[in-house]
């Protein structure tokens, strides 16, 4: 899919805001081209890219900055006055790590401790922050242009929810919501894209060197380590009915 | 394979509700009763010296874990599982522990296991060290190291081993070799400045570096990326590294040292050879090891612990020495309870269970003593007034019929005073469509706690073998030291005549320290 992407953007019929070296030559000779292109493409598989989104996010709560960071493999969450949330794909199934960057600390549950807890949400919704088989449930209602994606397409989908209206512009390119509305008034939930970008990997994610990482699993018998005292009594609530 | 084989006996389970598994009569009651009592009469003490001992270690398997991993196995095979009896509980000689510690009502494994390897009582947090030593601080614990059992059965020349389900560095395992004021350091990538600037050394390394007699001969558990470096990649999680930040690999050192080999998945494991590897380091995971239930969809694969105890028995025999000291530990009994899941804490417990059967199997009760107990408990209920045979993981089904709160809703027989399964906000949760037997339930919790905490209420001692006659009554968590260290051949006699209670006269007082050991052994020219 990316790599579909990549081309498309190499060849001038995509965005700017997916890095194209050649887009900046669009009058050479086509071998001049071809070849340049040939050279972007190399270049962009050997630096793995990851997705930067920056959105807005509405909710009981009031209005906040949402950043989502999406690699093949691992997606990160960060929303002011949290930690910073990492879930990672491994051969035994999803790993989560809290990033406490104040307290120089990383909580890390795995897939185990996430099976345990009842905790196991899964990698579509993760990586896409809004689960893509939702679109299945909604009617597709043409397309939009989206500005904060430097006027990237978006499929637009509306309808209902379990029984609650959703409103949704995907983003077929980067795989990701541009919008997204569901409720009204003190309900209110929405998402919406203020700005998307790639860069590498190696750069993208939260620096974790140098922070201490304790188990979740460690956390109960930590009770003399005052930053483990606080995330028991902190952390707690999360339990539902159903789990 | 295991996994889908459980979920069905959970079924099968569900659907023998209140249907008693034996014929039982008032016949049957009265004379299974009366046998009982006769054996309990005729019991003769083994008071021989015991060849080797075995100290199994449920960690946090409070008496109603037990009760509760016993109805569990007993509906898994079929029966109504009350009747049921966990290997260990037919062990003839119980007693009950006191698990506090100097400074805590209600304990962490560090000082719990400390008082069973060393036979005094120390403070929260600390592993190994007298309770003058001050948590967290490196200074305070110099020259107040004491002496363990493993450490005094290597310098008699035994053989020794340590197998846990937890992180070989983790707190209970670690006590039985380690000496720290804080059970947190267990690379050097947690040791303060203060830890180094006083010379205190992480617990993986004083696993490789063990200085009694010719080392550790068998250690198998998780914990791997404590004893690699932050340079390494960890040979099962790709992008996972080691945690060392001193560039050794201790794996890699443990290794090099002859007849010794290293192991980190279950295909290694089962290649190893007990005649020909005098000294096994098994690393089975980064951290803690899975979960049993979990253990069949591990990436890397990995031994159960009754595979462990198994393998790690049969090292310590072929090593030629007079006897062993081997200590087993269930380390995610606690775990699954911290996380709130009973079902997991149960299926590792009877895993627990398994692993002893396995010792039982290949060591004789006429010359091992066998030790079965937790560290502490945990604030786990077995509630309300279910039917005979009603699924323990199941709501509560009396005379027939769901039992339900004041509010009309039902509950279930297991819960938690406190931890992760707190529904909040609002109302009880409505259970009724809800599958409490999953394995991935929470059971209902009353205080809201991102971790369900220990308990201080009393735990079990179960014991067989030479010695275990000792086990009387209401007993200090400390005296299961001075049980074993009195029926252990050669430390027994050792520590007769160091202390003089075999009438030859006090030579030191007690405890033993660390430093008296190491002199010692350095006079024997050891």
């Amino acid at each position: 899919m990316r790599r579909m992407l990549l081309l498309s953007c190499l060849l001038g019929a995509g965005p700017a805001w997916a890095g194209s070296a050649a887009m900046e030559s669009p009058a050479a000779p086509a071998a001049i081209a071809a070849a340049q292109i040939a050279q972007a493409q190399i270049s962009q598989a050997q630096i793995a890219q990851a997705w930067l989104a920056e959105y807005r996010v509405h909710d009981a709560q009031g209005d906040r900055t949402l950043v989502l960071v999406r690699g093949d493999d691992r997606v990160e969450y960060r929303l002011a006055g949290e930690p910073v949330r990492v879930w990672e794909k491994v051969a035994d199934g999803l790993v989560h790590r809290e990033v406490f960057l104040d307290a120089g600390r990383v909580v890390s549950y795995a897939p185990g401790d996430l099976r345990a807890l009842g905790r196991t949400p899964g990698w579509p919704q993760l990586s896409h922050l809004v689960d893509p088989d939702l679109r299945a449930q909604l009617g597709e209602r043409g397309v939009a242009k989206v500005r904060a994606a430097h006027d990237a397409q978006a499929t637009r989908y509306r309808g209902k929810a379990h029984g609650v209206p959703v409103e949704l512009d995907w983003l077929d390119a980067a795989d990701l919501p541009a919008t997204y509305r569901s409720g009204q008034g003190k309900t209110l939930f929405a998402v919406e894209l203020r700005s998307l970008r790639q860069v590498p990997v190696a750069q993208a994610f939260t620096v974790t060197e140098g922070l201490r990482e304790i188990d979740y699993a460690d956390i109960g018998d930590m009770e003399l380590d005052p930053f483990a005292r606080q995330y028991i009594r902190e952390g707690a609530g999360h339990a539902d009915a159903g789990h | 394979m295991r996994q889908s084989r459980l979920m069905l006996a959970c079924a099968a389970a569900t659907a023998l509700v209140a249907a008693p598994s034996f014929a039982e009569s008032p016949k049957q009651w009265y004379e299974d009763g009366a046998r009982a009592a006769h054996d309990g009469a005729t019991l003769r003490a083994n008071d021989r010296p015991a060849k080797n001992v075995i100290l199994f270690v449920g960690d946090g398997m409070g008496l109603s874990t037990v009760a509760a991993a016993r109805i569990l196995e007993g509906q898994l095979n079929g029966h109504t599982g009350e009747e049921n009896s966990l290997s260990f509980e037919r062990f003839p000689y119980v007693s009950l522990s006191k698990t506090y510690s100097v400074d805590g009502q209600t304990p962490d494994s560090a000082p719990t296991m400390s008082a069973m390897m060393t036979g005094i009582k120390t403070n929260q947090g600390v592993i190994g060290v007298t309770q003058a030593t001050r948590y967290n601080d490196c200074a305070s614990a110099r020259g107040q190291g004491v002496a363990t059992l493993l450490e005094m059965s290597e310098a008699m020349g035994l053989a020794t081993g340590v197998v846990s389900t937890a992180r070989l560095t983790h707190a209970t395992p670690a006590a039985t070799y380690s000496h720290t004021p804080n059970r947190d350091w267990e690379s050097d990538a947690e040791l303060s400045a203060e830890a180094k600037a006083n010379g205190c050394k992480d617990i993986a390394r004083q696993l490789v570096e063990f200085p009694f007699g010719d080392g550790i001969e068998v250690a198998l558990g998780g914990g791997r990326s404590y004893f690699l470096p932050n340079t390494s990649n960890d040979p099962e999680d790709a992008g996972s590294k080691g945690r060392r930040k001193d560039g050794r690999n201790l794996a890699e050192e443990w290794a090099g040292k002859p007849q010794s080999a290293y192991v980190w998945n279950k295909a290694q494991f089962d290649a190893i050879d007990p005649r020909r590897t005098r000294h096994l380091l098994g690393l089975f995971e980064r951290s803690h090891m899975e979960y049993e239930y979990d253990r069949p969809t591990d990436a890397g694969k990995e031994p159960r612990l009754a595979e462990m105890t198994g393998k790690a028995i049969d090292v310590l025999n072929a090593s030629g020495k007079k006897g062993y000291f081997l200590m087993v530990e269930a380390g995610r009994i606690d775990h699954a309870h911290h996380a709130g899941n009973a079902f997991r804490a149960l299926t590792d417990a009877m895993e627990l269970s398994d692993a002893v059967r396995v010792a039982q199997s290949k060591a004789s009760a006429a010359d091992t003593l066998m030790i079965v107990t937790a560290d502490h408990s945990h604030v786990f209920t077995v509630a309300g007034y279910p039917d005979r045979g009603n699924d323990i993981l199941g709501k509560v089904v009396s005379g027939g019929q769901v039992a339900r709160d004041a509010n009309g809703k039902p509950y279930t027989t297991l819960g938690y005073a406190n931890g992760p399964g707190y529904r909040a906000p609002g109302p009880r949760p409505d259970l009724t469509a809800v599958d409490t037997t999953a394995p991935a339930f929470l059971q209902e919790a009353a205080v809201p706690l991102e971790s369900e905490t220990h308990a201080a209420e009393d735990v079990a001692i179960y014991a067989r073998g030479p010695g275990a006659h000792a086990f009387r009554g209401v007993v200090e968590q400390n005296t299961i030291f001075h049980v074993m260290a009195q029926s252990e051949q050669g430390v027994s006699s050792f520590l007769c005549n160091l202390y003089g209670n075999c009438g030859k006269g006090k030579k030191v007082a007690p405890p033993l320290m660390v430093s008296d050991l190491l002199a010692g052994m350095a006079r024997r020219g050891q």
